[in-house]
């Protein structure tokens, strides 16, 4: 047998040792990567592999792929069924976005660090899945979208994440139904959130200091509690033909709070907004309903246009 | 070829694709590592990090990361003069001087770091000039004076998760003379010997946070701030105190057991809704020449006095 010969039946071997582990332990459906790892391993915990492509494509479906140090993951990053990718805390770089591009899978993008040092356009694109949820990520540095999802009908959950210093919007979304709770969108080219033709509720978040507004709805529904929008270069909540209700929020030292188009209705509740260049902006003509429970208050002006009080029951 | 050695050589093919899709040196590493352990004249791997958080810093490139792989002493400086994030991984990191950031372009984050001053070093991080900042999940505490000290002008400043506490004087203080804004969220101010936050300058807001035991929890003078489901209790003196030019408005919050008043007026005008202030000195204690709007929806009760001075009503919307 030649050293090339053996060298590939000890491989052979290996293999076959791993895939004798696994079917003897059902359950071990985690795999590892690191930046000392190499592709040619199992991508076990001991063994890592190298790149994050590669372990995702050896978990199997359902499975799990945690990182196990910082540093830069290889090009791509494309998964293409339901999986968690578990980062640890850990920065991951790549030179692409993180794709899920599978209509049926269920992915978790769990403490992840993701960087794009801004020459990385997007950080985690949604092209087609049934359920995302990013928790506990930070997503920042990137030339356009933090987080961007343009799959027909998929539930994207933002939870405990900061989309931060992007040079797009930190969320854009297009048919999606969107939750995000306790998360901050922050200092971000564009808006903090943009919505379009998606269903969007955000609750307990705060988009601050972004370019343009802090949450944008276009052709959407938007419910938004204990949430604040304040430092933004445009609105605090910007409803454009869209329906959004506002309640427990805050806008202030926006260019205005909420602001509405002609075929936006905006129904508001319990908040605050102060500070704005205008309190509510809603000389476009759209509806705004308020329950006359609502502080604005100190704003350069405090309400253009109507606004139509609503009792509580 | 036989169909085994064609296998092989397809394997070596891949193996090979595989070892050439990361290159030794990747445009996109630019992660760097300190260490207690580490050694200046390393690389600042992860195999072979750095020992002092400045060496650390100056060799990240602009954009990158730096990474802390474990406790102790990093050093007697820190500056950063250029955007970058420092990741501590809830490490503790102790230097003789402030963290300073001191670059007017950076982007700076700061995140998972616990800076303990031991009763020594004066500040725990110095903001001397920046475009954006970002203090997230860190712990900034026994500094002699200040905890976080932001005497920049033009900075964007944001406080997320953090907990500042047992400092000397401010647990945080802006001074710039530009626009400054600053954002609070989730974060806590306690036990500090001067404010919890003392502002003095620009647009701030402060969301979800807590000003506990501190001398005072807030001081504004001459500046916006916002205050949404905030807490200030238990505090030596007031819970808020606002001088000339402050406009703060209070929605949704608890000011309790302050010594001498929950809300103190020297000056300014403070908006108050939907808010509880109780078993306070006083209550709202409006000393002439500044205005205490009310939206008549705040529970004003159970303080030694409730209410000092003028109270002007406004409606909601």
């Amino acid at each position: 047998m030649s050293a090339l010969r053996s060298f590939f039946f000890t491989l052979a071997l290996t293999a076959n040792a791993a895939m004798a582990a696994s079917a003897a332990q059902a359950a071990d459906v985690i795999r590892h990567v690191s930046t000392t790892g190499k592709n040619s391993n199992a991508c076990t915990l001991t063994a890592p592999c190298r790149t994050l492509q590669r372990a995702i494509n050896l978990a199997p479906t359902g499975g799990e792929v945690r990182i196990l140090d910082s540093g830069f993951y290889g090009n791509n990053a494309t998964i293409r069924k339901s999986l968690t990718i578990t980062g640890n805390g850990f920065t991951v770089m790549l030179d692409s976005p993180i794709v899920v591009n599978d209509a049926g899978a269920v992915v978790t993008l769990r403490g992840l660090m993701l960087d794009g040092q801004g020459a990385v356009t997007t950080g985690i694109r949604v092209d087609a899945a049934a359920a995302v949820h990013v928790e506990r990520c930070v997503v920042q540095g990137f030339s356009g979208v933090g987080i961007a999802a343009t799959a027909q009908g998929v539930g994207l959950f933002v939870v405990n994440t900061i989309s931060r210093d992007n040079g797009g919007s930190g969320v854009s979304t297009n048919a999606v139904r969107l939750t995000v709770d306790n998360s901050r969108f922050e200092n971000n080219g564009q808006s903090g959130i943009t919505v379009l033709s998606s269903e969007a509720t955000i609750r307990r978040s705060l988009a601050s200091g972004n370019g343009t507004s802090g949450i944008i709805a276009l052709l959407s529904f938007a419910e938004i509690a204990s949430t604040s929008a304040v430092h933004n270069g445009s609105a605090g909540f910007s409803a454009q033909s869209s329906t959004m209700t506002i309640d427990s929020s805050a806008a202030s030292g926006n260019d205005a709070g909420p602001r509405l188009d002609s075929a936006a209705i905006a129904r508001i509740s319990n908040s605050t907004f102060t500070r704005n260049a205008t309190g509510i902006s809603n000389g476009g003509g759209g509806l705004v309903e308020t329950r006359a429970n609502n502080t604005v208050r100190g704003n350069t002006t405090e309400v253009t246009g109507t606004l139509t009080p609503i009792g509580a029951l | 070829m036989t169909n085994r050695t064609r296998f092989a050589a397809q394997l070596f093919a891949m193996a090979t694709l595989a070892a050439a899709s990361i290159p030794a040196t990747h445009a996109a590493d630019n992660t760097r590592f300190v260490s207690t352990t580490g050694k200046n004249s390393n690389n600042c791997t992860l195999a072979a990090p750095c020992r002092s958080l400045q060496h650390g810093i100056d060799v990240t490139p602009a954009g990158g990361e730096l990474r802390i792989l474990d406790s102790g002493f990093y050093g007697a400086n820190a500056v950063i003069r250029k955007s970058l994030s420092v990741i501590g991984n809830g490490h503790t990191v102790y230097l003789n001087r402030p963290i300073v950031i001191n670059d007017a372009g950076a982007e700076v984050a700061l995140r998972s770091l616990v800076l303990n001053g031991q009763g020594t070093a004066n500040d725990g991080i110095r903001i001397a000039d920046a475009s954006a900042v970002h203090i997230e999940r860190s712990v900034i505490y026994r500094f002699t004076r200040h905890g976080i000290f932001a005497p920049a002008s033009n900075l964007d400043l944001f406080v997320l998760d953090t907990v500042v506490r047992d400092n000397g004087s401010n647990g945080l203080i802006t001074a710039g003379n530009g626009s400054v804004r600053l954002t609070i969220d989730n974060s806590r101010f306690t036990n500090n010997g001067g404010a919890g936050v003392s502002l003095a300058k620009g647009h701030n807001t402060i969301h979800r946070s807590t000003l506990s035991g501190n001398e005072r929890g807030l001081s504004a003078t001459g500046c916006n701030v916002t205050i949404m489901s905030t807490v200030a209790s238990q505090n030596a003196t007031f819970g808020f105190v606002m001088r000339s030019g402050a406009v703060v408005a209070i929605d949704s919050s608890v000011t309790s057991g302050n010594v001498q008043a929950g809300i103190r007026l020297e000056g300014g005008t403070v908006r108050l809704s939907n808010s509880t202030v109780t078993r306070n000195g006083t209550g709202v204690d409006n000393l002439s020449g500044a205005l205490f709007e009310s939206r008549v929806n705040n529970t004003i009760r159970g303080n030694n006095a409730d209410v000092g001075g003028n109270r002007t009503p406004f409606t909601g919307l």
